[in-house]
């Protein structure tokens, strides 16, 4: 599902912060990767995200090598991703509701799915009410499920976290937790960066750390 | 509605109703222009432009002149005779003969004669009975001078295409500038470069047919009592068809180095 092949990716000023990386992450695997500040974490998820590329090596998502894919298969695969940034990234002149539907609708989504799509995830996440609100009214944490919201209403294969469950609140985390879950039964992977959700209802495949410019399971790091 | 605003015109309103108003300004100048040349061409087309030439040098010049005039003057469809300057022409063979002084005595009297209908002008009959009197004299066609009015508008023409050229490049590089975001996140929820052009194509082209419209009323507002605008229906649709390729060509060469070389 995610495969990364001698991996390494350089900071602004082309200094190495994870170099020849190899991991594999199966389909239907809930991962968390952790690291100090500026340990290359968001890189590395712009890196699977199809945002950026690898200074060497290859990232294979679903099967295919990005490297040897022309514009079109990346934004084919790009539909197969959702991306929660850690910074806020949505229209001041839309509302929420405009902001969260944009990618959908300039995917020649049908507006009655759209609309279902919305009226069954809005509730979840505790957003019904600020729908056509201005962005700027939000507070951080609405924004924050906004931006979540944004991410899985296309349904995506996989699901990249940045930073997402800093500050966010204990109740809010556990409804977040239960949508992971379901959306990792129906086969989407999910990549965790940063501090991973309080509780037990999400089981990792794998946890690993960036350390010394590489991925260190965290498992095998404690023994 | 807002999904229209999504797909199509994802920038602020100020920005297209700036749009609309730059190529109403240029679609009106075009027009105006386009119009303009027109309507002097048909004016230039009723005007003659038939040369009577009368070499000074024979015998009895001024009886032979009057006696041309005399024949002249039975004809109707003539409806007058005008000596053309003789320093202009004087002037016209100097630039052609170089470094040669031309005598006075040498140089033609010049006339240009005006003609109601030319169609049923005989030259060949008239030229005919004047070589008759003189037959050094003769009539045929010419350009004595070109209208400097169509110049003017030609040139007028050429300016404003430049300037077109200049001010939209400006305006939709800026436009670009200003929508990057929504590209940037279209592209990165995976949205194919085909969908983001044909749809950023599709609000400027509505853009461009509105202002378009717009000119027409204006057109038919103030000229539609002087001038029977339904005659130039196939110049408004050209002005609108070249206009419309030039400014989309501009914008997809924007829009497509802007998407392969930052998104």
């Amino acid at each position: 599902m995610i495969r990364l092949e001698n991996f390494t990716i350089t900071d602004n000023r082309k200094r190495e912060i994870l170099k020849d990386v190899n991991i594999f992450i199966p389909s239907g695997s809930i991962v968390s990767i952790d690291g100090d500040q500026s340990k290359g974490k968001t890189r590395l998820l712009k890196a699977i995200g199809l945002v950026n590329k690898p200074n060497k090596g290859s990232v294979y998502l679903l099967g295919k090598n990005i490297k040897k894919l022309n514009r079109n298969e990346i934004s084919d695969l790009r539909r197969e991703i959702g991306i929660v940034y850690q910074e806020n990234n949505f229209f001041e002149d839309f509302d929420l509701e405009l902001n969260i539907t944009y990618p959908l609708v300039l995917k020649r989504g049908n507006k009655k799915d759209i609309d279902l799509a919305l009226r069954e995830l809005i509730p979840w996440l505790n957003l019904e009410g600020l729908m056509k609100k201005s962005i700027l009214e939000l507070s951080n944490a609405e924004l924050k499920l906004a931006q979540f919201a944004r991410a899985i209403i296309g349904r995506p294969r996989i699901l990249l976290l940045d930073n997402f469950f800093l500050d966010l609140e204990k109740n809010i985390q556990s409804k977040i937790n239960y949508l992971i879950v379901a959306l990792n039964k129906i086969g989407t992977s999910v990549l965790i960066f940063g501090p991973k959700p309080l509780g037990d209802t999400i089981k990792f495949y794998k946890k690993y750390s960036i350390n010394s410019k590489n991925l260190i399971e965290t498992q095998k790091e404690k023994e | 509605m807002k999904y229209i605003k999504i797909k199509y015109f994802p920038a602020d309103f100020f920005y297209y109703f700036n749009f609309l108003i730059l190529n109403l300004l240029f679609l009106i100048i075009f027009i105006g222009l386009n119009l303009w040349l027109k309507v002097s061409d048909k004016k230039e087309i009723n005007k003659s432009n038939i040369v009577l030439l009368i070499p000074k040098t024979a015998q009895e010049f001024e009886e032979r002149k009057d006696l041309i005039f005399n024949q002249l003057s039975l004809n109707k469809n003539i409806i007058s005779v005008d000596l053309k300057n003789p320093k202009e022409v004087k002037l016209i063979l100097s630039n052609i003969l170089t470094n040669i002084e031309l005598d006075d005595d040498l140089i033609p009297e010049v006339y240009e004669l005006k003609i109601k209908n030319k169609k049923n002008f005989n030259i060949e009959s008239i030229n005919y009975k004047v070589a008759e009197i003189d037959s050094n004299a003769k009539i045929f066609t010419a350009n004595l001078k070109k209208n400097n009015l169509t110049k003017f508008i030609y040139v007028s023409f050429l300016m404003s295409s430049l300037i077109f050229i200049l001010v939209n490049s400006l305006s939709i590089r800026n436009n670009i500038y200003r929508i990057k975001d929504y590209l940037a996140i279209g592209r990165a929820f995976g949205v194919r470069d085909y969908t983001i052009i044909k749809n950023m194509n599709l609000g400027h082209f509505t853009i461009i047919v509105i202002a378009f419209l717009l000119s027409i009323l204006v057109f038919y507002f103030y000229l539609n009592t002087t001038l029977d605008l339904k005659n130039y229906y196939s110049n408004f649709l050209y002005i609108f068809f070249t206009y419309t390729l030039v400014s989309l060509v501009n914008f997809n060469f924007f829009l497509i180095r802007f998407l392969k070389i930052f998104i």
